[in-house]
């Protein structure tokens, strides 16, 4: 229903051109859920926001690639067309309600106001369908709540009323850009909660942007890592978790504290998040990675495939290096890195064509 | 949803994606990189200062001495800027009058800031009822025209430069003060403030190694700004009458001498006219160069 | 105001802290008041990692900053090393700050933005008057500690560093008075995963290293479990369950405890979502709820927890909850041992 390809933007900023998005492709069906989930840098959001056109017209340096949606091809639509296709077909939640919310007007006008933005729908219909959606996004006393500003509510009733606003318009795609980030856990917990019932009631399909992959492993079918503008590893939920094979999705999940896991000592990914101004040449996460050699440093890898639908970009994939067949390059694989990759933070010099400085 | 989303969505600022990411040293760095505007503003502003200080070793004619023969007369090689209705040497008196305007903005600026600053800081850190008694003091000043002051301080005590530092002074001195409390309020809130308590340093200590330093660009920044409002105010009091007496130079008392002749000797308003508003100009982008000098020091992104 | 009670506190020689009856209130425009903190009583044992957990609203940060007088408390008592600090004059408590610290949740918030790297973690040497020699040994020996070299990073401002990198810095600030209690407000909550992990395995070496004690405050459960020797869980200015890491994890007594380790998202996809039963209303703490705060949202309240808040009760040695119908039961009084293990 959805297919993303080739989606490369770049963005100028103050200080340059951020190469904020290179080449990212996905599909996605009806009904199902892709995780897209990455660090600061790594794009996510810069990638939804490419796919819906959203991006702020002055500093947009280039945006390439299709999004092929029922069909159509959104990236060559004008923008009358443009704007029925963001209330009716997509739906967007994002991760703060109160910028998402506007916090002066009542709830019910805000709501009645969307259901009513094609016409054809009476005050008192509107109103309906307003309390209707309030229950199907589990507030209680909806009523009560049409009159209510966005303060007067808290926090997970705020998220709860956004996602009423982005079903209004029965969406076939629903994009949710970190929805819970901001919230308590337990409200966490009952806002991904109902919006996998929604998105199952529905048939909806959803895309969720998170940085937190505990958050997405109950809702995704299918998850895409993003690193530094690019889509590293694309698999589902199980292969994923269970297989990772692109060597930033296995440090994600080894460095993410867990309960139950009684190690005193975390395993931790050194360095930091990279530069976008200027990434590191080769593949971006080469600089702090423990298995990175020469051809890393020399080569972006490719997306491969190995498995059912899991794609992943590594030159030294973990698992079995069925993928990595022929050693014989003349490129040596020991790893060329200039000292032994510790705990130490790399000092934040943009990582360009130098090896990594230790601190 | 058209007109709700995109625009609701538009206003986030942007992710952090957008900005190239956390912790780039490049763009924010520590040198001082004014633009040309800045450095031609500052130069005028050196020139300005440098000849009206030199003034009287400088070949200038007797600014005070009338040449009836020449009166009004434009531009010649006796006189390079003209004469004045009275026949005295225009660009003399732009030199001196310039040395009056300069001085008159530098000390009420002074004044005003460093008496303002000091207020404003203890109104904005100090506990009890001093922050307010000293900002109801503040905003009874501020209710005074400076026009309806300089008018009163005249017919008091006779026209003068001095009453003119002291009309300006008054009326500046709440602005600083509030300007100045405002800023130590916002910054005594900040983490860096509670560290600084955390670690056993006394109430002073905090505010002066802490508070102060973010305090003052923005003080420094608008002390600039408000010399050119000072100069314009002085220029517009002695246009009046209100400011340095006659014969004495001053940038607005030329002008006013020139209104009566404007349409036979333009020359005569319109040069210190022009004279005033290219330092008020000046004043201005040199105060915007250090305030955003500081603020990329400090890592704002503008 | 009945309190939850004084049980869980310890009669040994080594606490460091002990904090009874702490009461945080401030006022919220038109006589009305918010009970940030409301009669929390718990303590920590030199060298020992204190976790205190909870969601928004529940007082965590109010507590830690309370206990460092900054500001100081409504009522209650804060007994550090043996010295009352509430109600401490001002110049005594002043010459015992340098041995209590605070590290809190934005890096670069925590950072004068005008100031050199140099001399903002030498300002608190500075503001003791120490000599300059000293004052250079110790900056340049706290940054080295937390990673960072003072040749590289001394001149710079801290715009110029990622969260993580600033954190380092904080620490490093906290450090160089060489406290004994290390109070950390959310230090990690800022930072991306890959980086947190850093973060705190830096703390964690640090306190090793030191001999620190630790008041962790999180609303991160995951990251509680990585750092704190005990565990104590606030709802709305209360303790509700106060003990062990290990015993609180394995066997949460308070219903809110179990609802909070159910609420967090299992990184396993075969694990369904799902979401404790609670109401989503959630009380306010200008007014709350009477009794047991958490009566409103408790799916097994009754008449009884919202007539009357429940005592601070032992379910097992070092483990205390308060709540009238624990998940773990009561033992007969007779049986418990009165002495915790350390």
């Amino acid at each position: 229903m959805l297919r993303v390809e080739g989606i490369t933007t770049h963005l100028t900023t103050g200080r340059g051109v951020v190469r904020a998005v290179e080449d990212a492709s996905f599909e996605l069906e009806a009904g199902r859920t892709l995780a897209l989930v990455g660090e600061s840098g790594s794009g996510k959001t810069v990638l939804t926001r490419s796919i819906m056109r959203l991006l702020p017209a002055s500093s947009v340096v280039r945006a390439d690639g299709h999004v092929v949606f029922g069909g159509v091809d959104l990236m060559t639509l004008p923008p009358a067309q443009l704007r029925h296709v963001w209330g009716d077909r997509i739906g967007l939640v994002s991760q703060n309600p109160m910028t998402a919310l506007n916090p002066v007007v009542r709830v019910g006008r805000q709501l009645c106001e969307v259901i009513r933005k094609d016409g054809g729908v009476s005050a008192r219909a509107a109103r309906q369908r307003a309390i209707e959606l309030l229950t199907q996004v589990e507030i209680p006393e909806p009523e009560r709540r049409l009159g209510q500003y966005p303060h007067q509510l808290s926090g997970g009733l705020r998220q709860r009323v956004t996602i009423a606003i982005a079903l209004a318009g029965r969406p076939d795609l629903l994009i949710a850009d970190e929805p819970t980030t901001a919230l308590d856990v337990t409200v966490q917990a009952q806002i991904l909660s109902l919006l996998g019932r929604l998105q199952r009631d529905h048939g909806m399909a959803m895309i969720f942007v998170s940085h937190d992959l505990g958050v997405v492993a109950g809702l995704a079918d299918e998850i895409a890592v993003m690193y530094a503008g690019r889509i590293v590893e694309r698999a589902s939920s199980h292969q994923l978790f269970h297989g990772a094979r692109m060597r930033y999705s296995e440090a994600l999940l080894a460095a993410a504290p867990r309960i139950g896991r009684a190690t005193s000592r975390l395993t931790t990914i050194p360095g930091r998040p990279p530069d976008m101004l200027s990434p590191p040449r080769g593949c971006r996460f080469h600089p702090r990675c423990a298995h990175a050699t020469e051809r890393c440093r020399a080569s972006e890898p490719e997306l491969v495939l190995a498995g059912e639908g899991h794609r992943f970009a590594c030159w030294h994939p973990a698992g079995d290096d069925s993928v990595e067949g022929h050693h014989d390059e003349s490129v040596l694989d020991e790893p060329v890195l200039d000292e032994p990759v510790l705990d130490e933070p790399v000092l934040d010099e943009p990582v360009l064509d130098e090896a990594p400085r230790g601190g | 949803m058209t007109e709700l989303l995109p625009a609701a969505v538009l206003e986030e600022p942007p992710p952090d994606e957008l900005d190239g990411g956390p912790g780039d040293p490049r763009g924010a760095g520590d040198g001082f990189r004014p633009g040309w505007q800045f450095w031609t503003a500052a130069g005028w502003l050196a020139f300005l200062v440098v000849v009206t200080a030199l003034a009287d070793v400088l070949p200038l004619a007797d600014p005070l001495r009338p040449d009836p023969r020449s009166a009004a007369a434009g531009p010649s090689t006796a006189h390079w800027l003209g004469t004045d209705p009275l026949g005295r040497d225009l660009l003399s008196r732009i030199v001196f009058g310039g040395r009056v305007s300069m001085l008159v903005a530098f000390f009420s600026v002074l004044i005003a800031a460093s008496i303002g600053t000091l207020l404003g800081l203890v109104a904005g850190s100090a506990e009890g009822r001093i922050g307010s008694v000293i900002m109801g003091v503040l905003d009874i000043m501020l209710a005074f025209p400076a026009l309806v002051l300089a008018l009163a301080l005249t017919a008091f005590l006779g026209a003068s430069a001095r009453d003119v530092v002291i009309a300006i002074s008054f009326v500046a001195i709440p602005v600083f003060g509030r300007l100045a409390r405002a800023q130590t309020l916002t910054f005594s809130k900040r983490e860096f403030v509670v560290a600084s308590h955390a670690s056993g340093a006394t109430a002073t200590r905090t505010l002066v190694t802490e508070i102060v330093p973010n305090v003052l660009p923005p003080i420094l920044a608008f002390a600039l700004l408000f010399a050119a409002v000072a100069i314009a105010i002085e220029g517009g009091l002695s246009f009046l009458g209100l400011g340095v007496p006659p014969p004495d130079p001053s940038w607005g008392g030329i002008i006013a001498a020139g209104q009566a002749k404007l349409d036979q000797a333009p020359h005569v308003s319109l040069i210190p006219a022009g004279v005033m508003f290219l330092t008020v100009l000046a004043l201005h982008t040199a105060g915007e160069g250090v305030r955003s000098h500081f603020d990329r020091l400090a890592g704002v992104r503008t | 105001m009945a309190g939850s009670g004084t049980a869980p506190l310890r009669d040994a020689d080594d606490v460091l802290l002990r904090v009874e009856h702490l009461v945080c209130e401030h006022p919220a425009g038109r006589g009305r008041k918010v009970h940030a903190v409301s009669d929390v009583s718990f303590d920590i044992a030199r060298r020992e990692t204190l976790g205190l957990v909870g969601e928004t609203g529940c007082g965590k940060s109010t507590t830690a900053r309370a206990v460092l007088q900054l500001p100081r408390p409504t009522s209650g008592s804060v007994r550090y090393a043996g010295a009352e600090l509430v109600g401490m004059p001002k110049p005594e408590l002043r010459r015992i700050r340098p041995s209590m610290q605070i590290i809190l949740q934005d890096p670069l918030s925590s950072l004068n933005p005008r100031r050199r790297i140099r001399d903002i973690v030498g300002a608190p040497l500075r503001a003791w008057r120490r000599p300059e020699s000293q004052v250079e040994e110790k900056v340049e020996w706290a940054l080295d500690a937390v990673g960072l070299d003072v040749a590289q990073v001394g001149d710079r401002r801290p715009h110029s560093f990622s969260g993580g990198q600033a954190q380092r810095i904080c620490i490093a600030r906290a450090l160089v008075l060489e406290p004994q209690l290390l109070v950390c407000d959310e230090p990690v909550s800022a930072l991306d995963v890959s980086v947190q992990a850093q973060v705190l395995n830096l703390l964690q070496d640090m306190k090793e290293q030191l001999g620190l004690t630790m008041l962790f405050i999180s609303h991160d459960l995951a990251v509680i479990s990585h750092v704190s020797d005990r565990v104590a869980v606030m709802y709305l200015g209360k303790l509700c369950e106060i003990g062990d890491a290990q015993s609180i994890y394995d066997s949460p007594a308070h219903p809110y405890t179990a609802a909070l380790l159910d609420s967090v998202p299992e990184p396993d996809p075969d694990v369904p979502l799902h979401a404790p039963p609670m109401s989503s209303v959630l009380p306010s703490p200008i007014d709350p709820p009477a009794g047991c705060r958490f009566s409103t949202r408790c799916p097994m309240a009754t008449e009884v927890c919202t007539a009357s808040e429940p005592p601070m009760r032992q379910v097992a040695p070092g483990h205390h909850v308060a709540c009238h119908f624990p998940l773990v039961p009561v033992p007969d009084p007779a049986s418990l041992t009165t002495a915790t293990p350390p």
